[in-house]
């Protein structure tokens, strides 16, 4: 750019297409405005760029009064939103010199932000050396907050948010205003932002919810030390401030591609040590190709240029795969598991953090076991640990990991000085994990989540009463203060180091419940029943069995299925009810009484004169003792078309009871009329219930006729 | 797993009627988690002890579950003990504890607890009505001998394969080949003979039979066991211990019965089949349910006693 003078209208355009334009459409949007981003718009030094942008807005003040220093441009301000805001607000300039003055406050940690009007006296008196500093603030007061509104009108109202939308807070520090809120998070903090969507699983494109954005990374930067001091201060404010950071969050998540980047801008990626399957071993390293790293991947390995390529790319990949490079050219030795690596390359870094204790699990883009950053519950791992914590792996896994877990011991399959140990799970960690061990917290993910319990259909987080899920809590930096834990306003107090809690144990009622945990909160229900008898299934499994000639029956299909048809000629099972088709051939159920077994004797009568049955009691089921049960009863198939069942007691005496028809199993049973005629005529009638001696005194009438 | 996890899982299933195989996987693993449990004790174990307790059917090939109807069914010379099985919701299990209290015609015992199973609900009648009047004040099915009809009805093991035809596995998979005379798994080079043969795939275990044609089928372990038994020629694995009354049906863990099979001889008694050694035995089995059990695999029940 030339060094003629940048005017004001000059600057409004200049500083509208930096900050506002139609990629933002839709994102919050801050006006940060430093030396830096003026010295890029004005082409020229920094200094020179801040005056130039003081220069520029004196023609829009009224210098003879300083009091109303900033009256003109307000009201040019106001005329032009009147006219319905066409071009970029005419304030635009006066606007990014008192954000020009947060930043500069903001980079001047020893100076508070109750000195916020010093740096703007400062930068004004570049172009109105007299002024008075009293003066100049009443007169701040008067314009800035409206000239702020007219800014959100113009991107909120009058663009709808196509340029972008608006972040402006009036804050809850007076002296700072409102400026001060486009300046809190700075761009070093942008850089981080990108480790923190990783952290939080993020997948490119993804909505997330911004008050679970940011208490997640309230937790995130709890152990940090790393952020400026202004996104500190937003985490610690409430108000416009945390809706401000709220806004940035989300909006980062959305249009965060994946790309990872360390403190020094820098895209990076984190190698995976893997181990090819058994029976012969062997570990190796692979390279991640993350968005950001190109299709072929330069870089230097002891002094020689390495080319890595990832051919599919441009594939498309399901929201939890990564493309690869492939394997690299580096024996993993003793020393490389211990100290880790580090390769750099077109302004790239790959990085294998160093570890006592690495777990692998099975990767299926690899084809092999490829190491994780945290042990996944209930999955089988193999671990490759150092031989000095051996004994410490071990005793934490005689607590927490299932039985089966073996060391694989193949010379030359690890270094020296390392141990592998195969068929490792864990489904929950202890309290009391060290920080070697941190990898063997099970988790599948740092973020605070319900997980587990037992979840009811067609409604989410609503569980069965007493399969309350466990809360996961998020992962933290060891430093980081223990976070407070609430179940319905009641303290839970997780230990160090602790992963989950299990909700269930604590027997919360039926109902709604609050889980708290630091500044998040989930919600979840509890329902003890669906209120029916017979469960509601809307597509039945069951079998179906035909006719199958005289072989008997066939299935038609290998093993139960959805929705079986009943076949006319067979059955359908589902479960232990068995349906017969119109069809099928099937011999009747064979029915049952159940006699008692304590009876002196039972005998079953037939409506016809002279058949019966004395039944004996059988022996009993050797079994039924076995499993604790006494019999009381026996059920019989009678042999006769039994139709009243006669049983004489020690001390009840005689009781008759009328039978409900079972066919027997003799079509010609054997007649003995005397005794059928003694049995009947021998029963008193108070033997016989009411209701049923009408028809035993028909039984009567056939026994005296036989008499 | 603990005794009540179990019935705990139960309760889940009928309540919730249907879902996917992962979930319930995942309420298993979540339920069993931190207890000392051997490795075998995974929720396809369980899923099939229920199975073949008729909690709950299962369709793997489409990786669904359904809970099934409920149902009171007298257990053959047990003394006269009707046995609860089916889904299990609390609203049944309610009923249930008020039928207890207000009828005299029934007394239901103390659940009978079970290592690798839900609890068994038994009933004693005190006649044949009071089981039908029960099943009535429940909402619920009854039967005479669940265990008995499903025996009148086994498939034959021929009925199983058509449909089950499949490519050649493709080489470089783990493969081993089931050995008939002992019933373990010994590692081949590929399919060579006929017989069962079982490969490590990323998506778990799968298992192929090949036919004396040497037409491969998908199956599972055990109609591919049997298949294999079958071919061969080698009988005797199922054996049949005579006690006093009815006896108990020993089946090769490397060999288990198919769904319908283990269902007729599970319901003999409401118990799950206890691990015994290498086997599974199926307690209170009539001769007779045993014996349909091994004709309809093609297997010669060996009597003992």
């Amino acid at each position: 750019m030339s060094t003629e003078e940048i005017g004001a209208a000059r600057w409004a355009t200049l500083l509208a297409e930096h900050f506002f334009g139609g990629e933002y459409a839709g994102t919050h949007v801050l006006f940060y405005v430093d030396r830096p981003v003026l010295a890029e718009l004005a082409g020229r030094g920094e200094e020179e760029a801040a005056a130039s942008l003081v220069t520029a807005i004196l023609p829009q003040l009224r210098q003879r009064s300083h009091r109303g220093l900033f009256g003109p441009l307000l009201a040019l301000s106001t005329r032009w939103k009147i006219h319905g805001g066409e071009g970029p607000p005419p304030c635009l300039p006066a606007l990014g010199l008192a954000v020009l003055a947060a930043s500069e406050m903001r980079r001047e940690a020893g100076r508070s932000g109750a000195n916020y009007h010093a740096w703007f006296h400062d930068l004004i008196s570049i172009g109105v050396p007299d002024i008075d500093a009293h003066d100049l603030w009443e007169s701040y007061a008067d314009a800035y907050p409206t000239l702020w509104r007219y800014l959100t009108w113009w991107l909120d109202e009058r663009h709808v948010g196509e340029l972008g939308l608006s972040t402006v807070a009036e804050g809850s520090r007076s002296k700072l205003g409102f400026a001060d809120s486009q300046t809190l998070f700075v761009s070093s903090d942008r850089d981080k932002l990108s480790q923190f969507l990783y952290w939080a699983g993020v997948v490119p494109g993804e909505e997330r919810e911004e008050v679970d954005l940011l208490g997640h990374f309230r937790i995130w930067s709890a152990g940090r030390d790393d952020l400026s001091p202004g996104a500190s201060l937003m985490l610690a404010e409430g108000g416009g401030e945390q809706r401000q950071l709220g806004h940035l969050l989300a909006d980062a998540a959305r249009r965060w591609k994946g790309e990872v980047r360390d403190d020094e801008g820098r895209a990076q990626a984190r190698l995976a040590l893997t181990l090819s399957r058994p029976p012969r071993p062997r570990l190796g390293l692979a390279a991640p190709a993350p968005p950001g790293f190109p299709a072929q991947f330069d870089l230097h390995i002891d002094g020689e240029e390495v080319r890595l390529e990832a051919t599919d790319i441009d594939q498309p990949l399901a929201p939890d795969e990564s493309h690869w490079y492939g394997e690299l050219p580096v024996e993993v030795t003793e020393g490389v598991l211990a100290a880790g690596i580090r390769l750099e390359g077109e302004g790239r870094v790959l990085r294998l953090a160093p570890r006592s204790v690495y777990v692998l699990h099975m990767s299926r883009e690899l084809g092999c076991w490829t190491s994780v950053e945290h042990i996944r519950p209930g999955e089988p791992a193999w671990l490759l640990t150092s031989a000095r914590h051996l004994e410490e792996v071990r005793s934490i896994f005689e607590r927490v990991a299932r039985p089966g877990w073996r060391p694989f011991e193949r010379e030359g399959a690890v270094p020296a000085g390392w141990v592998l140990l195969r068929g490792v799970v864990i489904d929950r960690a202890p309290d009391d994990l060290g920080t070697i061990a941190a990898a063997l917290r099970p988790r599948t993910s740092n973020l605070f989540e319900l997980s587990g319990g037992l979840p009811m259909p067609r409604a989410h987080r609503v569980y069965l009463t007493g399969g309350d899920p466990d809360v996961i809590l998020p992962a933290q930096e060891e430093e980081a203060p223990l976070l407070e834990v609430e179940l319905d306003g009641e303290s839970l107090d997780p230990g160090p180091g602790q992963v989950a809690i299990p909700l269930a144990p604590l027997t919360p009622p039926e109902g709604r419940h609050l889980v708290r945990v630091g500044p998040l909160e989930r919600r979840y229900a509890t329902v003890r029943s669906r209120g029916a008898v017979t469960p509601a299934v809307t597509r039945p499994i069951g079998h179906a069995i035909e006719a199958a000639g005289a072989s008997g029956w066939g299935a038609t299909s290998l093993d139960a299925t959805s929705e079986p048809e009943l076949p006319p000629d067979g059955v359908r099972i589902l479960g232990a009810t068995v349906e017969h088709g119109a069809d099928a051939a099937i011999e009747e159920e064979r029915r049952r009484l159940i006699l008692p077994r304590g009876a002196l004797r039972r005998i079953l009568l037939s409506e016809e004169p002279g058949v019966m049955e004395v039944v004996e009691v059988p022996e009993e089921p050797p079994w039924m003792k076995e499993a604790g049960l006494t019999c009381q009863c026996f059920e019989h198939a009678p042999a006769i078309d039994a139709a009243w069942l006669v049983t004489y007691w020690r001390m009840r005496g005689t009781a008759v009871r009328r039978l409900d028809h079972i066919p027997g199993a003799l079509s010609t049973p054997e007649a003995d009329p005397p005794g059928w005629s003694e049995v009947v005529l021998g029963a008193p009638p108070e033997a016989v219930a009411e209701d049923e001696r009408p028809d035993w005194g028909l039984m009567r009438e056939r026994a005296e006729g036989l008499a | 797993m603990s005794v009540g996890g179990l019935d705990l899982l139960l309760e889940w299933v009928s309540e919730r009627g249907e879902g996917s195989w992962g979930g319930f996987r995942a309420a298993y693993d979540w339920l069993q988690a931190g207890q000392d449990l051997e490795p075998w004790e995974t929720a396809s174990v369980i899923a099939r002890q229920m199975s073949a307790l008729g909690h709950l059917e299962i369709d793997w090939r489409r990786s669904r579950w359904t809970a099934s109807p409920p149902m009171l069914t007298l257990l053959p010379s047990a003394g006269a003990h009707a046995l609860l099985t089916g889904g299990r919701t609390r609203e049944l299990e309610d009923r249930l504890a008020l039928a207890r209290e207000e009828r005299e015609d029934i007394f239901c015992l103390d659940p009978i607890e079970q290592a690798l199973a839900p609890s068994a609900v038994l009933i004693a009648c005190e006649d044949e009505r009071s089981m039908r009047d029960l099943a009535s004040f429940l909402g619920i099915g009854s039967s005479y001998s669940v265990a008995e009809q499903l025996a009148a009805v086994l498939p034959d093991l021929d009925s199983y394969l058509p449909g089950t035809e499949v490519a050649a596995a493709p080489a470089g998979y783990g493969v081993q080949l089931l050995g008939l005379e002992r019933l373990d798994w010994e590692d081949v080079e590929n399919e060579q003979e006929p017989g069962l043969y079982r490969y490590q795939a990323p998506e778990g275990r799968r298992f192929r039979f090949l036919d004396e044609a040497c037409v491969s089928h998908e199956v599972d372990l055990s109609i591919g066991a049997y298949a294999a038994l079958r071919i061969t020629g080698v009988k005797g694995w199922l054996k049949w211990f005579r006690r006093s009354l009815n006896g108990d049906l020993e089946v090769r863990l490397g060999a288990p019965l198919p769904t319908l099979q283990a269902r007729a001889a599970a319901l003999c008694s409401g118990l799950a089949p206890r691990r015994s050694g290498n086997c599974l035995v199926y307690v209170n089995v009539p001769e007779e349910i045993a014996a349909a059990i091994a004709t309809s695999l093609g297997q010669e029940l060996t009597l003992v006693g």
